[in-house]
């Protein structure tokens, strides 16, 4: 029995949004149980990435059981959408980055479980980047090249 | 982390940019790495025989945490009731509510077992109480600490420049040319062997050769 596995679409093939548009997608489990999946949960989220501390909050969120007597074919294409909020968005800064994505995380018999997501990018926010420290001027005052700092991170 | 999340996204997205950020390098990311000797089989069976109690004492950033995870998971895993505490930042007590922690994750019939992660910060006072506590209660007490702290000895974490060369492959996954190994063993040496900070100066290293 092959190991089974989420497949997300999002429509319009694109992976760019605006805030306020609406994204759409949809999804299927590749699975030869279908009857073995318990719960789908389908989540719209954002996370930072960095070296501290990461944050993440969800924008959308619904859950579609197997467990109230009513079977879903979890093969089958299932549809979800929601209109995408004014922030925050994407970002690939240095010191922090923002990610958006769609996951949805499949729930088994037996404690088991797996996840799939596919990443979207929300808005237009320019990618930061280091700033090098510039090149020593000559005859500048050496007490305050020690004073500046060697690089800067912009976010 | 917001507490009215449902428990699946609690975790963060695979989606990863740099592979030195700090959801691929804190504990349970990366496999600890065992050095010969036992491993985590070996080292559950010898916590179990001490009574689930014990230290693991290792230097800053040398895998006591991640090596504290992997027990945590193999302890819940074989039915122990586990509650973990993270002490950050000179903490010098346990957090008020820890007791009602442990109780809320009570079962009756399986063995209860604390994992304190910093657990020299505490002061001697706490370090005493929260030990009889375990005794009179017959909870586990797993500890990590930079120094003995009087707890049965578990496991002691080093940390040489092989590791650290295995471990960046592990992270960087593919091939990865901008990472080359005379930066790794630089950049180990500047912060003498303390791999959390190893990570930490990769991270800007990567971000800068982007």
């Amino acid at each position: 029995m092959k190991e089974p596995t989420v497949q997300i679409r999002l429509i319009g093939d694109t992976d760019r949004y605006h805030a306020g548009d609406v994204l759409s997608g949809e999804f299927f489990v590749d699975t030869d149980d279908p009857e073995s999946i318990r719960v789908v949960e389908i989540s719209v989220l954002w996370c930072t990435e960095g070296k501290g501390e990461e944050d993440l909050d969800v924008h959308f969120f619904e859950r579609i059981g197997n467990d109230n007597g009513q079977f879903v074919d979890m093969r089958q294409s299932q549809p979800f959408s929601t209109t995408l909020p004014t922030s925050p968005l994407s970002y690939d800064g240095v010191i922090v980055k923002i990610h958006w994505c769609v996951r949805i995380r499949v729930f088994l018999n037996r404690g088991r479980d797996f996840s799939g997501e596919q990443s979207f990018w929300l808005g237009q926010v320019p990618r930061g980047q280091v700033i090098e420290k510039q090149a020593s001027i000559e005859g500048e005052d050496d007490s305050q090249l020690d004073a500046k700092p060697t690089a800067s991170h912009v976010d | 982390m917001p507490e009215h999340l449902p428990y699946s996204d609690q975790q963060p997205s695979a989606t990863s940019t740099n592979p030195f950020s700090t959801r691929c390098t804190r504990p349970g990311a990366i496999p600890f790495h065992f050095a010969p000797g036992p491993k985590e089989t070996q080292l559950f069976d010898r916590l179990w025989d001490m009574g689930l109690w014990g230290q693991i004492v290792g230097p800053h950033g040398s895998g006591k945490s991640t090596l504290l995870y992997m027990l945590a998971e193999k302890a819940s895993s074989n039915g122990i009731c586990l509650v973990q505490f993270d002490l950050h930042d000179q903490q010098r007590s346990m957090p008020r509510t820890w007791r009602e922690s442990v109780w809320d994750s009570f079962e009756v019939g399986r063995a209860t077992m604390l994992a304190v992660d910093g657990y020299e910060q505490l002061t001697a006072f706490a370090q005493w109480r929260l030990k009889r506590t375990c005794r009179q209660r017959q909870w586990g007490l797993l500890v990590t600490t930079h120094h003995d702290v009087g707890l049965p000895h578990l496991y002691r974490t080093l940390t040489h420049i092989d590791l650290a060369h295995e471990l960046v492959n592990f992270l960087l996954q593919k091939k990865e040319s901008r990472i080359q190994p005379n930066l790794i063993a630089e950049t180990f040496r500047r912060h003498e062997g303390n791999l959390r900070n190893v990570f930490s100066d990769l991270y800007d290293q990567y971000e800068k050769l982007r």
